[in-house]
């Protein structure tokens, strides 16, 4: 006697005329891309994070001039 | 290319098993995160810090890269197919998208790792990468569930290509659902 049982690791049929996206997936791409949205805006909007605007938080950075001291270019006494 | 029954169970374990691994190494990871940002103690910190190094590059990475392997194995190997239909096309996207996003993520966590072999790395330290890590951590483990529930449930849906295969096989005669053979008397 057959085995009746569906077999879960194959696909049963979808049905012959079911055409279109089904309203599920619509449903997630809607959310994903929602979700997408709001993560590109936090990206560039927050408050640091990954964005350009990013200012070193530990101060570890030192700025363009030092306190080295004098950059003047040596001065050329003559012979 | 369809699999013989013993490759496909063996494909099917390896791929359940690096799937659910992946979302159980990224909760501990994310344990790891939160106790790091928020503890007060800065051995215990510094610790987590140096183990989610560890935890991201020799568990979470590999297990990312089985899985999306043995799911193309998987999906080119039984009738399911790669893209018929359409929870099997959305595992596949959230599957790369994060495997991608994890990559992204190996230098920022090394960097962070980075500073805490230092003894004077303090609660102040990297504060932002470090509330970013938690951050990044808990919404990767929310997304891999999603696949997970996919898997479980299935939900209908061929896509164009999927019905175009299916037409195709029904005016050919060929994989027919085992629930359409006649029944022998």
């Amino acid at each position: 006697m057959a085995d009746l049982r569906p077999d879960p690791d194959t696909p049963s049929d979808d049905g012959p005329g079911q055409p279109g996206i089904p309203r599920w997936v619509k449903v997630f791409v809607i959310i994903g891309a929602a979700l997408l949205v709001i993560l590109v805006a936090t990206q560039f909007i927050g408050d640091g994070g990954h964005g350009p605007g990013r200012h070193g938080g530990d101060g570890d950075e030192t700025p363009a001039s030092t306190e080295d001291g004098d950059h003047t270019p040596p001065v050329d006494h003559g012979p | 290319m369809p699999l013989s029954p013993g490759p496909r169970k063996l494909a099917l374990t390896a791929h359940v098993g690096s799937s659910v691994g992946w979302v159980g190494a990224v909760a501990g990871f994310l344990a790891l995160a939160i106790a790091g940002l928020n503890s007060d103690d800065a051995q215990l910190a510094r610790g987590a810090y140096l183990a989610m190094d560890v935890t991201v590059r020799f568990a979470i990475m590999p297990l990312a890269l089985m899985a999306v392997l043995t799911g193309v194995i998987q999906g080119l190997g039984t009738p399911w197919g790669l893209l018929r239909h359409y929870w099997v096309v959305i595992k596949l996207v959230i599957t790369i998208i994060a495997t991608v996003v994890l990559v992204a993520e190996l230098d920022p966590i090394s960097e962070v790792a980075g500073a805490a072999r230092a003894t004077t790395f303090g609660q102040e330290t990297m504060r932002d990468e470090r509330t970013s890590l938690v951050v990044h951590s808990g919404g990767g483990l929310v997304v891999l569930l999603v696949p997970t529930i996919l898997s479980i449930y299935k939900p209908r849906g061929l896509t164009r290509y999927g019905r175009r295969k299916q037409r195709h096989a029904s005016t050919t005669g060929r994989g027919r659902s085992p629930l359409k053979q006649p029944i022998s008397p």
